[in-house]
């Protein structure tokens, strides 16, 4: 039997994800497919265990699969975005972590960023250089406008997550 | 230099693959360190690129890494910053002798 949940959760919120498909799984639905806003689980019997997002450029995939998987993570779905994909990976140790310091989840933090960043600046220039030469008119602009600013939102949410994650460190 | 960089280079002494590198980093630290695969991963990269490690096996699906001169060198200064350390943290001994 199959369970369709629609939840939109945003690029910074990949913790709170992987934290609603952990829940999920321990009631018994273990993912499937992610997509956007649709979670697609199949039910099993409730299992123990965490799910964890990572993102990987396409380059590093197979590499890191292999590491991963010798170290007991099972790739559940993968989700491509931008020259990589978020991998939804279990583990069946609810202990486990895909990343154990605190300067690699930095790294991850910083590498999505980047990435979406560069994404968004190539995607308003393509939308905004055009109607600059055909004088733009309001209604026009609404859509550029609106990923402009879901980029700086973007852009600026996940800025706080690694200046978060930089001012928790156990160091003094 | 962090703890998991030090870790991961003191392993690759010995040529490893990543899998190879946790359970080595597990067995030494007597099971306090767990390194997880996204940070072995992404320190492997790095000290790479930075030319402390390099590659010298890659087999079907795993890639096979040593320490270089320069990982080597690097190894050694901080194992003499850290010896550096304990020495001056002697002083804590004649403080609980007093």
């Amino acid at each position: 039997m199959m369970l369709k949940t629609h939840k939109l959760f945003l690029i910074w919120q990949s913790d709170k994800e992987a934290q609603y498909l952990t829940d999920m799984l321990h009631q018994g639905y273990k993912l499937r497919k992610a997509r956007f806003i649709t979670q697609t689980f199949e039910k099993t019997q409730s299992t123990d265990g965490t799910i964890q997002l990572d993102y990987q450029t396409d380059s590093d995939l197979t590499d890191y699969l292999a590491i991963a998987k010798a170290a007991g993570w099972e790739l559940l779905t993968t989700y491509p975005a931008l020259q990589g994909k978020w991998l939804y990976l279990y583990h069946p140790d609810v202990q486990a972590q895909l990343y154990t310091d605190q300067q690699s989840r930095i790294d991850l933090f910083t590498r999505i960023r980047n990435h979406w960043t560069a994404f968004g600046v190539l995607m308003i220039l393509l939308l905004i250089g055009p109607s600059f030469m055909n004088q733009m008119t309001l209604s026009r602009s609404i859509a550029p406008m609106i990923l402009i600013i879901a980029y700086l939102y973007n852009f600026v949410n996940l800025t706080y997550r690694i200046h978060i994650l930089k001012n928790t460190t156990k160091d003094l | 230099m962090t703890e998991t960089a030090f870790y991961i280079l003191l392993s690759l002494l010995e040529p490893r693959h990543g899998y190879g590198i946790i359970q080595h980093v597990q067995s030494i630290t007597n099971g306090r360190i767990t390194l997880g695969a996204g940070t072995v991963y992404g320190t492997l990269k790095k000290l790479q690129k930075a030319e402390l490690i390099k590659l010298i096996a890659d087999t079907t699906d795993k890639k096979v890494y040593q320490v270089t001169t320069a990982g080597y060198q690097q190894l050694k200064a901080e194992q003499q910053r850290l010896q550096e350390l304990l020495h001056n943290a002697e002083v804590l001994n004649d403080v609980e002798n007093a």
